[in-house]
């Protein structure tokens, strides 16, 4: 059987027996299949090929392959971003509370040293008439009262006897850091001038 | 809101995958019903006829954790068939390594024909099988990705690494080789 010299019509035989023509290409194709045999025949054989080839292939659980996919596709339990009221935000996966407590708890115990301290280099700027220290709004225990080192110290001044600085809430740990860094800003300042301390000064640190 | 069925379901390709990357699960197994037995005609075409689930699994395993490498200057389909080829190839560099050069997509199977439902008389589909089994590798590869998935010579010039005029000579060769089969008596 001779073939068609039409390359482009012919092209189109394979889409025409897929269903992948428009109507409009599906028309003009079948218009000329219609008057050209060996492009008739062609599509005939192409639609028994094409149903034989689809009969054979093997058939897969689609569904149980879609499952087996999902599960192995899950994103892995890492920080997600999640879409925070006002717009998308990278949300911090969870850090461990403990981290976080104890860094402030840390901060806090320079916080303790460091306001305790201070009255002392205050009293002695006082007497060396030099050291323009102000005193700390955070000063919560003056270096002569009964409080043991390790003592928590609140914002706002009230120290409570026998607890310790893991027994404060993360609210009053930020709090006392915020206070610390108060603090450094402070200290940062140089003194224009020094003059020695006296000697005899019992030294808090 | 609408049905979520029908989302996926009307959804292209690319409409699901955006839709999988912001962590819907339902485009991933949307993409899986699209594709998967196109996937394993594919993978018969190749000569593979045991193992085809897995292999249907492996290949959208690895598109899915490959995703972003995805450039969409070809169909999501020819992608997928890229992917599964070179699993199908490995596949087949193992069994070699263990059979010893044993060529196994030659047409050894016949395969019944249970799905034709009568639509095709069984001696017509047997002379076809026989037919398709006479074709090269190439032209089988050509023919069947041509006739039963409708892909444009384009993407199959991309799958089989050829171009699109070779992939219409290989089409055409396929074509003559099936019809003079069919039509000797």
């Amino acid at each position: 059987m001779t073939e068609c010299t039409n390359d482009g019509m012919r092209d189109l035989l394979p889409l025409l027996a897929h269903g992948a023509l428009g109507a409009g290409e599906a028309e003009a194709v079948k218009a000329h299949v219609a008057g050209c045999a060996p492009c008739g025949a062609e599509l005939a054989a192409l639609e028994t090929a094409r149903l034989v080839l689809r009969a054979q292939a093997p058939r897969v659980d689609v569904a149980a392959i879609a499952r087996a996919v999902t599960a192995a596709t899950q994103p892995a339990a890492a920080p997600v971003l999640r879409v925070e009221r006002g717009g998308a935000v990278p949300s911090v996966a969870r850090r461990a509370p403990w981290r976080s407590r104890q860094w402030l708890a840390a901060a806090a115990s320079v916080l303790v040293v460091v306001s305790l301290s201070l009255p002392m280099l205050s009293r002695v700027g006082e007497e060396g008439a030099g050291i323009p220290i102000p005193s700390s709004p955070a000063v919560v225990a003056p270096v002569d009262s009964p409080v043991a080192p390790a003592a928590p110290v609140a914002a706002g001044g009230s120290v409570t006897v026998g607890q310790t600085l893991t027994d404060l809430s993360a609210d009053d740990l930020t709090a006392l850091l915020s206070e610390l860094e108060a603090l450094e800003a402070t200290v940062a300042t140089e003194p224009t001038t020094m003059r020695q301390p006296i000697v005899d000064t019992p030294e808090v640190l | 809101m609408g049905d979520p069925s029908a989302r996926t379901q009307d959804a292209t390709d690319a409409e699901l995958i955006a839709q999988w990357h912001r962590g819907d699960q339902r485009a991933a197994a949307a993409l899986v019903e699209r594709h998967a037995q196109s996937l394993a005609r594919f993978a018969a075409s190749l000569g593979e006829r045991d193992g085809v689930d897995e292999l249907v699994q492996d290949t959208f395993v690895r598109a899915f954790q490959s995703l972003d490498s995805f450039r969409a200057d070809s169909s999501l389909r020819t992608w997928l068939f890229t992917i599964c080829k070179r699993l199908v190839l490995d596949r087949k560099r193992a069994e070699r390594r263990r059979r010893d050069g044993v060529e196994l997509d030659e047409g050894h199977a016949v395969v019944g024909y249970d799905a034709l439902d009568g639509l095709v008389a069984e001696e017509t589909a047997q002379r076809v099988q026989e037919a398709v089994a006479r074709l090269t590798p190439l032209q089988r590869e050509v023919f069947t990705l041509r006739v039963t998935e409708g892909m444009p010579y384009g993407e199959i010039a991309k799958l089989v690494e050829s171009t699109e005029g070779a992939c219409r000579v290989h089409y055409h060769n396929a074509m003559r080789i099936i019809k003079e089969y069919l039509s000797d008596d």
